[in-house]
């Protein structure tokens, strides 16, 4: 009796350290940046207006937006993986990503020819690419990720495999769409696009961080109520059948699920690299596997990591901005491979 | 009277047809299913296990019809180890066995039954199987018998200590020592008396007669026999269905089932298989 319930309800104590860093680290993370209002908060300096704009309008709301925004995807990847079953598997295999690439490297070029009315595009399309960019983007993915699901979709529920297939080979379709467009872009567009690509949250602000966070909230919740399904769906698909889970219901709940989260983000803040496959493995390499407490620590490994990846984005180059893509891969990258070479499981 | 297969028929393409007249697995006893690679067995199993497969005919667990129940039902009602190989499964023991636990716990939800703790405590399943010492390993990191031995301890944890309930078992000791699997059959047998039915897949033929005190003898997708061991395990009838050469001995409780592998009594069976070192 003792031990059935602490193996199955304790929260280990080492998982309040990430919460607490965390809530150490966004009032940090106000401080450095282009502009000095920063200095000034930090010395105490009487805050002109400016300074408490960039501050309360500018800063906080991208900090927030980028700790929810990889807390998401690394739910989205740990999700991902539990569903393909691999470990190196990652959300953008269901086809969002590459998607909304191609329609917000459509949207990029479109809206500066528009503005130079070198372009003619249907009112309703113009009208959508030039006020709501990221809606956009975001239906781009959507309908890619559609696409992606309705090949993987067999009589009896989706397959992993031809998933996965379909997903590969509409990625290199849309790939090449994408490919067409920025050979015919000029300049300046290819400086958009490329910055894009990497990766900002240069466009958070509290509009954006609310609907994202609501959302993002949303999602998790519905993630971490599936979290048995998830620790099922890891004994492969018989087997979850076979111990009472509905796979197929679950499996279109959380395909949707981790498309409506890469597209949210992606369309926001653009590509944003290696968060969604690093993420599980930390959580899993420092905590445990199962999902009650996996969904719980990779989100903060998410949230972490990017809010560092972006407080460096911001600050490393002032005046400029780096992409973050840079810095997620720059960071991520090596810290990865330290931990895959020191651990033991992973040596099979 | 706890699984009635009713005139069953399935096909796999051209190549296999499965077709079962009438056949019984009861309750109170342990199956073996037996017969060459490929003469149905696991397929035979899948359909007991609802698993939705396009046959024809009925199959009835525990008198219903297993087209009729969902699949929580059905979880309720049997539980399956496969004898697939995971590729990837970064859970440890402990929260494996413990997946085994969904559907009562979904059924404790739903309030659809009273739910209780029916002794099957994981650290009591960890203990009986030799697997505490294993429990917060990584699934990943175990031993082929193992793992083996875990997936059984996940589907005994799906029985929840009901009686009335079902097994299926493919090649449940195909990676064990003696030792361990003598620990499996123990608990079994304990099953078996509690009023519990059981089918495996088996193909050791000593072990099945060791184990099992029921048969069901199959050949290309075809019951060919079915009942106790008198009825099943005779040499012509194995030697018809295994295609080589048999010969019992001792009598009893346990007999020893050996192929006679000497050249003459191949060649006056005329078998298919030639039997080449002796």
């Amino acid at each position: 009796m003792e031990n059935t319930l602490t193996l199955k309800n304790r929260i280990p104590r080492k998982l309040w350290i990430l919460p607490a860093v965390m809530s150490v680290a966004i009032p940090f993370a106000i401080f450095p940046g282009a502009s000095e209002a920063g200095l000034k908060l930090l010395t105490g300096t009487a805050l002109d207006e400016s300074a408490r704009y960039i501050l309360w309008e500018i800063r906080l709301p991208r900090i927030l937006f980028s700790v929810v925004a990889g807390m998401i995807l690394a739910v989205s990847g740990v999700i991902a993986q539990s569903l393909f079953r691999n470990p190196l598997a990652e959300p953008g295999l269901v086809g969002i990503s590459a998607g909304s690439m191609t329609f917000a490297v459509f949207g990029i070029i479109a809206s500066h020819r528009l503005l130079a009315g070198e372009l003619v595009l249907p009112g309703w399309l113009a009208a959508l690419i030039g006020n709501s960019f990221v809606a956009f983007a975001f239906l781009g993915g959507l309908l890619t990720s559609w696409l992606v699901m309705a090949f993987g979709k067999t009589a009896r529920g989706y397959s992993m495999v031809r998933l996965l297939l379909s997903g590969i080979a509409i990625n290199a379709f849309t790939m090449a769409f994408t490919g067409f467009m920025i050979f015919l872009a000029d300049d300046r567009e290819l400086r958009d696009i490329t910055f894009w690509s990497l990766g900002s949250f240069g466009a958070a602000n509290w509009n954006s961080f609310s609907i994202l966070g609501v959302s993002g909230l949303a999602a998790m919740f519905v993630a971490f109520y599936f979290h048995k399904e998830l620790d099922l769906l890891l004994l492969g698909e018989k087997a979850a059948n076979d111990s009472g889970m509905n796979v197929s219901r679950v499996r279109t709940i959380l395909l949707i699920l981790i498309s409506l989260i890469q597209g949210l983000v992606i369309a926001w803040s653009g590509m944003i690299s290696f968060i969604a496959l690093v993420a599980p493995h930390l959580g899993r390499l420092s905590f445990s596997a199962s999902h009650r407490l996996l969904l719980a620590s990779s989100a903060f490994y998410g949230g972490l990591l990017t809010l560092f990846a972006d407080t460096l984005a911001r600050s490393l180059a002032a005046p400029a901005e780096l992409p973050l893509g840079i810095l997620t891969g720059l960071i991520g990258a090596p810290y990865f491979l330290m931990l895959v070479r020191r651990e033991v499981k992973y040596e099979h | 009277m706890s699984i009635n297969i009713t005139d069953l028929h399935f096909s796999r393409g051209e190549r296999f047809q499965l077709h079962v007249d009438r056949l019984e697995i009861p309750k109170r006893k342990l199956t073996a299913i037996l017969g060459p690679s490929g003469a149905g067995k696991s397929t035979l199993l899948s359909l007991i296990t609802g698993e939705d497969l396009p046959y024809t005919g009925e199959i009835r667990l525990q008198n219903k019809d297993i087209r009729q129940l969902s699949v929580l039902q059905a979880a309720c009602m049997r539980s399956v180890m496969r004898s697939e190989e995971l590729a990837w499964l970064p859970l440890t023991v402990g929260e494996v066995i413990e997946t085994g636990a969904y559907a009562a716990e979904q059924k404790k939800k739903s309030r659809q039954i009273n739910f209780e703790q029916t002794g099957f405590q994981i650290n009591k399943l960890l203990k009986q199987f030799d697997l505490t010492h294993l429990s917060k390993a990584s699934f990943d990191t175990l031993s082929s018998g193992q793992k083996q031995r875990v997936q059984f301890v996940r589907a005994l944890r799906q029985s929840n200590g009901q009686a009335s309930f079902t097994l299926l078992l493919d090649e449940p000791f195909s990676h064990q020592d003696p030792g361990h699997a003598l620990l499996m059959i123990q608990a079994l047998q304990q099953y078996r008396e509690a009023g519990g039915c059981c089918a495996m897949v088996l193909h050791d033929l000593n072990l099945a007669a060791q184990v099992c005190n029921h048969f069901i003898l199959m050949k290309e997708g075809e019951v060919v026999a079915s009942g106790d061991a008198n009825r099943v395990m005779i040499p012509e009838l194995l030697e018809e269905v295994y295609e080589i050469p048999f010969e019992v001995h001792g009598s009893g409780l346990l007999p020893v089932y050996q192929i006679n592998s000497s050249p003459a009594s191949i060649n006056n069976k005329k078998l298919k298989y030639e039997v080449g070192y002796v």
